[in-house]
């Protein structure tokens, strides 16, 4: 036994030191198995590390010492010190790599915290953790605060977006012009101040974003990309001047809505009967597309359940929508990849009749849609109403499509401006009679002038219309958690990448969104939504039934009960006749009979896929061991006979 | 190798026609199918990953492996057979291997009829059947590191129940040692690159990586590491006995 435990000694302790060598010593081979080559280099990054122009330093600083109890992240460190490593050998000789313990109070730590990166506490004795990275190309900085470890899917591409941003001279410029409170901003409502949307705060992390003044009349030379949301109340002049940039071969990302959600006026009681249609018809029909009118797109099959308060059953929303895959065309670079959008309230694009531009659609409705009325939307109270407005017509609609190819201005006759203008400065020659006279006392006048488009058609336009503004929102794509201080998002659909994405594109950067679009958040079981609409659908009149009724009778209830209290407080004794009392009674019994009702059509509505997983839980639990018990069964049977017959 | 080979089939077919080796495998579908659906929520998380069940195959082997493993070699000792079989004329490290590679096997078969998980999870919806190919890989290395410990617990000792518990306290810590429970024991003490190595040889932490469904290099080492030393190790111990 003594000579046994020392063999199995020396066995440990040789796994010990075979394995320190071995996981120390080696590193990076590896077979991915994965779907879409999720931990393998992408070409993106390879092409990105490929093509550097510039001398990049990397600086990991990670607190070796603070992290002893805390594994996980001990091992995820390692994984991205390596594949810093790779990105270091694929550069080359481009990038240096170098790494740091910012021990407590050493001058690596205040450097770390000067930089910008996170410190954590762990443990007890409250320990900083530092795990970050700091990247510098001549006076440029770049910073990644914290590695998280729960988003290592993303590893590479915030990695290889922190390389890019560092090599590249200028980002390219986006100009914005937004009727919407995107960059954030006062909100009336919960009478705060909003801080920006995710989206904006992906978009200044990738490119230059230029504001564009209310009452512009040019967009600058430099920018390369123009992003549009929500127009509306654009003047003459700034209409004139988006349509002369895209002539001149200015590419556009625009966002129109019929029912902008996030459209709210300074006063929350006027709200109601305002108008929240993005109104930028005349440029998009030069463009070949048009926005339906007075529609809002409903589609049965990609729509979403939404909560509608305590205590009462998630409803269905037929046009808040959740695409996949089969609503977006994937062999668009833009879309490649991506694998959930949501939209809410998304108008119809179509093209225009003989339009000389090619109409590309990028995202679909299935084909259980139908446009339903914009003012079906404006006083909402419950979801489960548009219902009532639904129809499928059995055609599939265009939410987002790319305009391409040749087109003439909106404005062939040129616009009449309006301006005033002071007096002296428009009669010149006058000047001297004005010498003593203060500038700003000069009258004001008002003149109009005509201003003819420099440009009047382009071989190739390049936009890019997308027909919702609440795709943008974080409601409808991004969970917003403040960790230490900072605002952390964490994406659980595309929409964010969708924007970056054709940005991008129409920036003429095609490497990064290679990797952007390889992450996957969800696989939901397809077979479950199914069975759950299936049942919806043939619940959906039975309920709908019940609650009217289950309403008449509370308010016939209500005014009986009205009568009683009434007769209650004159003095005047209990005025209802004994049948109304009857009739109170049934009425009642009536309310709780109907609240049954629903509540079984409810259960009914979940049964099919509670039967489901019982029934799975039952075949994978039972089947297989059942199956091997029988055939135990038969082989001791025949094993018993062979036994007796050769007895 | 052909003795190997012999061996191998001999044993095979052992566990095909004894009633230990069914009911071994009934308890382990069973449980299996039990964790993933009720402790690992399978049908309530809704997401077409098979998750849930890898998530408790390590722990399920900790308990099932050394129950396999401990009659491997404590059963030939205690009975005398072992002698027997060591005057046959075939080499110690061929028995070993021949046992090995049937006990191996044997679990390969149990685990592929759990595919019914596999099946249910595609009718579902559209998991990423390459992770889940990894994760099976996985789970075979992982069963091999187990079986090959506890043939070597089983060659050290002649009662069954003592080669049992040590198997189980050792592929449990090894399954552990990459969690607080067994870092804490160290880190008060030991430096950073002693608990790096304790978290190196954690089963869990390569099993975890393998079943994302990336095959690293360094994580089949590990568990090649482990099969061969065990083995080899089972083959000196019970060459020893054979010399005795």
């Amino acid at each position: 036994m003594k000579r046994a435990g020392f063999v199995v000694i020396v066995v440990i302790a040789a796994l010990a030191l075979f394995n320190l060598a071995v996981q120390r010593g080696m590193s990076g081979v590896r077979w991915d198995l994965t779907e879409n080559s999720l931990y393998t280099l992408s070409d993106g990054a390879r092409s990105i590390l490929g093509g550097l122009s510039k001398d990049i330093e990397l600086t990991v600083y990670y607190s070796e010492g603070a992290s002893k109890d805390l594994p996980a992240l001990r091992a995820y460190a390692r994984r991205v010190q390596e594949l810093l490593e790779e990105f270091e050998q694929l550069s080359g000789g481009k990038i240096t790599l170098k790494k740091v313990d910012p021990v407590p109070f050493s001058e690596e730590e205040d450097e770390a915290t000067a930089a910008g990166l996170q410190a954590i506490p762990v443990g007890v004795a409250g320990d900083n953790v530092f795990f970050g990275l700091v990247g510098k190309a001549g006076d440029k900085e770049e910073i990644i605060a914290f590695f998280q470890p729960n988003k290592e899917q993303f590893l590479e591409y915030e990695l290889s977006k922190l390389i890019y941003n560092l090599d590249r001279a200028q980002p390219p410029v986006v100009g914005v012009i937004s009727s919407l409170q995107i960059n954030g901003g006062f909100d009336m409502y919960q009478q705060s101040q909003q801080p920006a949307w995710i989206v904006m705060q992906q978009i200044e992390d990738l490119f230059d974003v230029r504001w564009l003044p209310e009452d512009f009349d040019a967009v600058d030379e430099d920018v390369d990309v123009l992003m549009i949301v929500h127009p509306k109340d654009l003047s003459q002049q700034a209409q004139l001047a988006i349509d002369q940039f895209v002539l001149k071969g200015g590419r556009a990302l625009v966002f129109v809505d019929p029912n902008a959600e996030q459209d709210q006026p300074g006063m929350p009681m006027m709200a109601a009967n305002m108008p929240r249609r993005s109104q930028l018809d005349p440029l998009l029909k030069a463009w070949g597309v048009s926005l339906k009118e007075n529609a809002v797109l409903a589609d049965f099959k990609n729509s979403m359940v939404v909560g509608v308060g305590q205590a009462r059953t998630p409803v269905r929303h037929l046009a808040l929508l959740g695409l996949a895959e089969d609503s977006m065309t994937q062999s668009d670079i833009m879309l490649a990849g991506l694998e959930s959008i949501n939209v809410s309230t998304p108008g119809i694009l179509e093209k225009v009749e003989g339009a000389t531009t090619s109409f590309k659609p990028l995202l679909t409705s299935s084909d259980e849609s139908a446009p339903i009325e914009e003012s079906a939307f404006a006083n909402m109270q419950n979801p489960e109403s548009l219902f009532e407005k639904f129809k499928a017509t059995g055609e599939q609609y265009a939410m987002a499509a790319r305009i391409e190819g040749p087109a003439r201005t909106a404005f062939p006759d040129g616009i009449e401006v309006t301006e005033e203008v002071k007096e002296e400065a428009a009669q010149d020659d006058l000047a001297n009679d004005a010498e003593g006279e203060d500038a700003a006392t000069a009258e004001p006048k008002t003149v109009t002038r005509h201003v003819a488009p420099g440009v009047a058609q382009s071989d190739n336009i390049n936009v890019v219309v997308i027909a919702d503004t609440d795709i943008l929102t974080d409601r409808l794509w991004v969970q917003v958690q403040e960790f230490f201080g900072q605002r952390i998002a964490s994406p659980w659909a595309n929409n964010g990448d969708l924007v970056v994405n054709a940005l991008d594109y129409l920036a003429g950067n095609a490497s990064l969104i290679n990797i952007r679009s390889r992450g996957r958040f969800t696989r939901p079981f397809e077979k479950v939504d199914e069975l759950r609409r299936i049942a919806e659908e043939k619940f959906a009149d039975q309920q709908r039934e019940l609650q009217e009724r289950l309403s008449e009778t509370e308010e016939q209830l209500a005014e009986l009960q009205q009568a009683r209290q009434g007769g209650e407080e004159t003095g005047s004794g209990v005025l209802l006749t004994p049948e109304q009392e009857k009739a109170l009674e049934d009425f009642q019994e009536e309310k709780l009979r109907i609240r049954k009702a629903l509540r079984d059509v409810q259960h009914n509505l979940d049964r099919d896929i509670d039967d489901l997983g019982r029934q799975l839980k039952l075949v994978n639990i039972l089947m297989a061991p059942l199956a091997l018990t029988v055939i135990a069964l038969i082989v001791m049977l025949w094993r018993r006979r062979g036994v007796k017959k050769s007895v | 190798m052909n003795g190997v080979g012999i061996v191998f089939k001999r044993e095979l077919l052992s566990y095909v026609s004894t009633s230990l080796a069914y009911l071994f495998t009934v308890i382990f579908l069973v449980l299996s199918g039990i964790f993933t659906f009720y402790l690992g929520h399978f049908f309530e998380r809704g997401q077409a990953d098979l998750e849930a069940f890898f998530n408790y195959i390590p722990w399920l082997f900790v308990v099932l492996v050394p129950a396999l493993t401990m009659r491997l070699w404590a059963e030939e000792r205690s009975t005398g057979t072992i002698e027997l079989l060591l005057t046959l004329p075939v080499q110690p490290f061929v028995w070993v291997l021949g046992k090995f590679m049937a006990a191996w096997v044997y679990l390969a078969g149990a685990l592929a009829l759990t595919t019914p998980f596999w099946f249910t999870v595609n009718y579902l919806g559209d998991p990423d059947n390459g992770a889940i190919l990894a994760g099976y890989i996985g789970s075979w290395f992982m069963a091999g590191g187990f079986l090959a410990l506890g043939s070597m617990f089983s060659a050290a000792t002649k009662n069954q129940v003592i080669a049992f518990i040590l198997t189980l306290v050792v592929c449990f810590l090894l399954v552990a040692s990459g969690f607080p429970m067994v870092q804490d024991f160290f880190s008060a003490w030991a430096p950073n690159e002693v608990l790096d190595l304790v978290a190196d040889l954690s089963f869990f932490r390569h099993f975890e990586a393998i079943s994302r469904g990336v095959i690293d290099l360094r994580d089949v080492l590990y568990f090649g590491s482990i099969i061969v030393l065990g083995v080899w190790a089972t083959a000196h111990l019970v060459k020893r006995t054979a010399s005795n």
